[in-house]
C-alpha cells in the first residue's frame, strides 16, 4: 500500500527526508494553491500536510474523495474548515507543543525588549544619537507577573520568569490547584491578577470567555504603569482601547506578537505608538520549531495513515 | 560633627532624602563641574559622592584638604585618581552589587532579543512590512553558552540561562570546582569554551590579561555561527576582528552594550550590519538600579564618617598618612609579587606563606598581605579586587593564607618572601626597595635575581651554557625586541639558570615559540606588570 501525501507548504529540509525514507509514501511539495486550485489536486491524494499559508474549504473536501487525514503543522486551525473534514470522516490533526518552547522564549524576548526599549534604544543609535537618560529602564526582579492562561506555553513562560525571581500569579480557571503548587504559582482570580501584576502575559485560548479579555474595564482594574506583553492571540485584546491607555500612561508599555487583523493593517493606530513593540507572527518562527513542527506532523499522519492511531487529532469521530 | 557632602551628579531621589533626614549631614548637588572647577569647590567638603561624569584628578585631591572620602555611585574608577587618593589618606570606594541585576538582566535580553531579530522586526514593522519568513530565529534551549568570568552577573545569567535548558559551561581560572559543582556548571579552559558554546557571554574585568579576549585567534576557535554578547567592557573585543567575522558569518549575531570608545562613533562599522544589536551602555539603568546605587554609596560614605565601617573600599585607608608614605611603596611591590605568581604558577594556588623581616615592614604584615592578595586575584578575576575584599574572596576561593617564618631566602634590610603552592608544584619569590622606592625582585626559588618587575617581561628556564645570553639576545633583536634589562641567575656553573628580561615591547606568540626551540631555553613565560 503505498499512501500519497500533498503538501502545500515549506516543511524544513530534515522532515522530509522521513518521508523519502519510507517505503509506504511519496509525496509531492506544491505550493502557493487557492482553495481552487487544491480542489483541482487533491483528488489522488491521501492525506494533506499544511501550515498557516492555504485555505482548506469544504469545496476541498468534497473534491479529496480519497483523502484520511489533515495535518497542520503549527496550532492554529482557522484555515481549515473542520466542520467539512468531519462530514466526510477526514481527521485534522495539529502539532500543539512543538512550538511551545519558541513561543516561550518569544514571550520572554518581548518582556525583556519592554523594559529595557531596546528596539528603541538601537533604533535612536543607529540615527547617530547616544542617548542613554531617555531609556532607563525597570527592572523583573521581585516584580509580579499575571498569567492569564496556563498551558504548555505558559508554564514554561512561569518557570523562566522565575529564574528571574518573579512572584507568578495565573488566572486559570482550568487549572487544578495541585499543579499550581507543582508549579509554585499562586492561583488567583482576574480582578486580584489585574490588581497586583507588574506585568501581563497573555497564554489563553481564543474562546467566548476570553475575547477581549484585556479591554477598557479591566484596563482600569490594572496597576498604573503596568507592562503587557501578548503572543498568543490578538483577539484577546480589545486594540483600540489598548492604545488610548498606553497613550494615556495608565499601561507603561506593551510588546505584541499577535494581532485581531494579520497582517497588521499599515494604518493600524498600534503603529503610532511609542512605547507599544511589534513582531510580526514570529512566536513559533525558529529554525528549531519548524524542524520540530515539520518531523511532528509527518510522523503523526503516517501514523495515522498505518493505522497506528491519529495523535493529537481534533475531530476524532465518536 | 557636621559633615560636609559635596555631590556631583544626579543622585536618586531617596537618597537625598536620606541625606536630608540625617542631622549630622548637609550637602550640596553641583553638576557639571570640571576638575579645574571642582578644585575649587572642594577644599570645604570631608565627603565628595560620583558619578562617572566628573574627573576626580591628583589637583582636585591636592586642593581637597577636608576630603576624607570619595563615594563612588557605580563600578567603574576610571574618573578617579585613586593613588593620588591613597597618598593623602583619602577612601576611594564604589558600589559594586547595586548594578548586578540590572547588567543580569540586560544580557538576558539581549541574547534573546538578537535570537529573535526582535529590533530589526519591529522595525520592519513600524515602516508597515509583514515579513515573517526574514526573521526566523534561534532558541536558546539545550544550546551551549560559555560564561567568560563567572562573578557576581556572570554566575546570575548562568542560572537564568539554565532555566532556558541551556547547558552552562565557563571559563575563570579563579572558579573552584566545589562552586562550580554547586552552580550545576561545568568549568572549562578557554579553548574548550570557544570550541563548545553556541552562545559566548562575557562578564569578565577588563585587565591586560582580558584586553581583546575576542580576537581573531581566538574567534578561529569558535564554532560556526556563534553567537556573542557583551555587556561587560568594550576593551574585552577587539572591533575589528568582530565586524569581520559578522560579515563573513563565522559569528552569526552579536549584542554589544559597551564599546571601546563611547559614545560609539557616527561612522563605527558596527552600525552598517544587520546581524548585530547594539544598546548605549543601558546595562546597569534600571530605575532600580539608580536607586540602589545611590542609597548604597550614601550609606557608604556615611559610615565611613562616621568611622563604623569602610566597606568596597578600594584603597587601604591607613590613617596615618606618614606610614602610609612610607608603606606605600612596599604595598606596590607587594602587589608585583602576588601578580608575578598568579602568572607564573603551573596551576591554581591554594596556599600562600608570607614573611616579612625588616624595621619598614615588619609591623604592617596585614596589609602587605593583602596586597600580594591584590596582585595574586587581580590578573583574572572578575570583581574589582580591593584591600577590603582580596582576603574575603581568597578564602572563598579555597586558598590558605598564613603569616610563617624561615622561608629559605636572602637577607636584606626589608625583605617580602611568598610561598605558593599549587597541587603537585611551588614557587617563592622575595622583594625588596632599593632606595626606599625601587621595586627589586631579588629572588626566586634558588635563584638570585636583581631585576625591577615591571611592564613586559620574559622569564626564562634555560641550561646555562656558554652563549645562552647571546642566542636569547640575538633571536630577540632579529624580531625586533628591544631588552631593557636582563638579569641572569644561575644555581651553579653549567647549572640551570632563571633570567627575567624586561622588554620595550609585547612579544608575539612566534617569537615566544621560537624562544623555547633554542637549545638553552628550557621553558619561557611572559608576564604583564602595571
Amino acid at each position: 500500500m503505498t499512501y500519497k501525501i500533498l503538501i502545500t507548504d515549506n516543511l524544513s529540509p530534515q522532515s522530509l527526508v522521513i518521508l523519502e525514507e519510507a517505503d509506504d509514501a511519496i509525496f509531492d511539495v506544491v505550493t502557493g494553491l487557492t482553495p481552487e486550485t487544491l480542489a483541482e489536486r487533491i483528488p489522488e491524494y491521501d492525506a494533506l500536510i499544511v501550515r498557516s499559508s492555504v485555505t482548506v474549504t469544504e469545496e476541498v473536501f468534497a473534491a479529496a474523495s480519497k483523502l484520511k487525514a489533515v495535518g497542520r503543522a503549527g496550532v492554529g486551525v482557522d484555515n481549515i474548515d473542520i466542520d467539512a473534514a468531519s462530514k466526510r470522516g477526514v481527521i485534522v490533526m495539529n502539532t500543539p507543543g512543538a512550538n511551545s518552547i519558541a513561543t516561550a522564549e518569544h514571550t520572554l524576548a518581548l518582556m525583556l525588549a519592554l523594559c529595557r526599549h531596546l528596539p528603541q534604544a538601537y533604533t535612536t543609535l543607529q540615527a547617530g544619537k547616544w542617548d542613554r537618560k531617555v531609556y532607563v529602564g525597570r527592572q523583573l526582579y521581585r516584580k509580579t507577573l499575571g498569567l492569564i492562561g496556563m498551558g504548555r506555553i505558559g508554564s514554561q513562560v512561569a518557570s523562566r520568569c522565575q529564574a528571574f525571581e518573579m512572584d507568578v500569579l495565573v488566572y486559570d480557571p482550568y487549572l487544578s490547584d495541585e499543579i499550581a503548587q507543582k508549579l509554585n504559582v499562586k492561583l488567583v482570580d482576574l480582578d486580584e491578577l489585574l490588581g497586583q501584576a507588574d506585568f501581563i502575559s497573555l497564554h489563553a485560548a481564543y474562546t467566548e470567555e476570553t475575547a477581549k479579555i484585556i479591554n477598557h474595564e479591566t484596563i482600569a482594574k490594572m496597576k498604573d504603569g503596568v507592562r503587557i506583553v501578548n503572543a498568543a492571540r490578538g483577539a484577546l485584546i480589545d486594540e483600540a482601547a489598548l492604545v488610548n491607555e498606553v497613550k494615556s500612561g495608565k499601561i507603561a508599555g506593551v510588546a505584541l506578537d499577535v494581532f485581531v487583523d494579520e497582517p497588521l493593517p499599515k494604518d493600524s493606530p498600534l503603529l503610532g505608538v511609542d512605547n507599544i513593540i511589534l513582531t510580526p507572527h514570529l512566536a513559533a518562527s525558529t529554525l528549531e520549531a519548524q524542524e520540530f513542527v515539520g518531523i511532528q506532523v509527518i510522523e503523526q499522519v503516517l501514523d495515522g495513515l498505518r493505522g497506528q492511531g491519529f495523535r493529537n487529532a481534533l475531530n476524532m469521530p465518536a | 560633627m557636621t559633615y560636609k557632602i559635596l555631590i556631583t551628579d544626579d543622585l536618586s531621589p531617596q537618597s537625598l532624602i536620606k541625606l536630608e533626614e540625617m542631622d549630622d549631614v548637609t550637602f550640596d548637588v553641583v553638576r557639571g563641574l570640571t576638575p579645574e572647577a571642582l578644585a575649587k569647590q572642594i577644599p570645604e567638603y570631608d565627603a565628595l559622592i560620583v558619578y562617572s561624569t566628573v574627573t576626580v584628578t591628583e589637583a582636585v585631591f591636592a586642593a581637597a584638604n577636608k576630603l576624607k572620602v570619595v563615594g563612588r555611585a557605580g563600578v567603574g574608577i576610571d574618573n578617579i585618581d585613586i593613588k593620588a587618593a591613597s597618598m593623602r589618606g583619602v577612601i576611594v570606594m564604589n558600589t559594586p552589587g547595586a548594578n548586578t541585576i540590572a547588567t543580569t538582566e540586560h544580557t538576558m535580553a539581549l541574547m534573546l532579543a538578537m535570537c529573535r531579530h526582535l529590533p530589526q522586526a519591529h522595525t520592519s514593522m513600524k515602516t508597515g512590512e509583514w515579513n515573517r519568513k526574514v526573521f526566523v530565529g534561534r532558541q536558546l534551549y539545550r544550546k551551549t553558552i560559555g560564561i567568560v568570568g563567572m562573578g557576581r552577573i556572570g554566575t546570575r545569567v548562568a542560572r537564568r540561562c539554565q532555566a532556558f535548558g541551556m547547558e552552562v559551561i565557563a571559563y575563570d581560572p579563579y572558579l573552584s570546582d566545589d562552586v562550580a559543582h554547586k552552580l550545576k556548571i561545568k568549568p572549562v579552559d578557554l579553548n574548550d569554551l570557544l570550541s563548545q558554546a553556541d552562545f559566548i557571554s562575557l562578564h569578565a574585568a577588563h585587565t591586560e590579561q582580558t584586553a581583546n579576549l575576542i580576537n581573531r585567534e581566538n574567534i578561529a576557535k569558535m564554532k560556526d555561527g556563534v553567537r556573542i554578547v557583551n555587556a561587560a567592557r568594550g576593551g574585552l573585543i577587539d572591533t575589528d576582528a568582530l565586524v569581520e567575522a559578522l560579515k563573513s558569518g563565522k559569528i552569526a549575531g552579536a549584542a554589544l552594550d559597551v564599546f571601546i570608545e563611547e559614545p560609539l562613533a557616527k561612522d563605527s562599522p558596527l552600525l552598517e550590519l544587520d546581524n548585530v544589536i547594539l544598546t548605549p551602555h543601558l546595562a546597569a539603568s534600571t530605575i532600580e538600579a539608580q536607586r540602589d546605587v545611590g542609597t548604597q554609596v550614601v550609606d557608604q560614605v556615611l559610615d565611613a564618617l562616621r568611622g563604623k565601617d569602610f566597606r568596597n573600599a578600594l584603597n587601604m585607608p591607613i590613617g596615618d598618612v606618614d606610614v602610609l608614605k612610607t608603606l606605600q611603596p612596599y604595598l606596590s611591590v607587594a602587589e608585583k609579587v602576588g601578580s608575578l605568581h598568579a602568572q607564573l604558577a603551573d596551576a591554581a594556588i591554594n596556599r600562600i606563606e608570607i614573611e616579612i623581616k625588616g624595621r619598614e615592614v615588619r609591623d604592617h604584615i596585614k596589609p602587605i598581605t593583602v596586597a600580594i592578595l591584590k596582585g595574586l586575584l587581580s590578573p583574572v578575576l572578575v570583581e574589582t579586587i580591593n584591600y577590603i575584599n582580596a582576603p574575603l574572596l581568597a578564602r572563598k576561593r579555597g586558598i590558605a593564607v598564613s603569616e610563617t617564618q624561615g622561608l629559605p631566602t636572602i637577607e636584606y634590610p626589608n625583605i617580602i618572601s611568598c610561598r605558593v603552592a599549587w597541587d603537585g608544584g611551588e614557587q617563592t619569590m622575595a622583594v625588596t626597595l632599593f632606595n626606599e622606592d625601587e621595586p627589586r625582585l631579588v629572588q626566586m626559588d634558588k635563584y638570585r635575581l636583581d631585576v625591577r618587575p615591571d611592564g613586559v617581561m620574559l622569564v626564562i628556564g634555560g641550561i646555562d651554557i656558554p652563549g645562552f645570553i647571546g642566542h636569547v639576545g640575538t633571536l630577540l633583536g632579529k624580531h625586533n625586541i628591544n631588552i631593557a634589562a636582563f638579569r641572569n641567575g644561575r644555581d651553579k656553573p653549567l647549572g640551570n639558570t632563571l633570567s627575567f628580561l624586561r622588554v620595550d615591547a609585547d612579544v608575539p606568540d612566534s617569537v615566544m615559540d621560537a624562544l623555547r626551540s633554542l637549545d638553552s631555553v628550557v621553558w619561557v613565560k611572559k608576564v604583564i606588570l602595571d
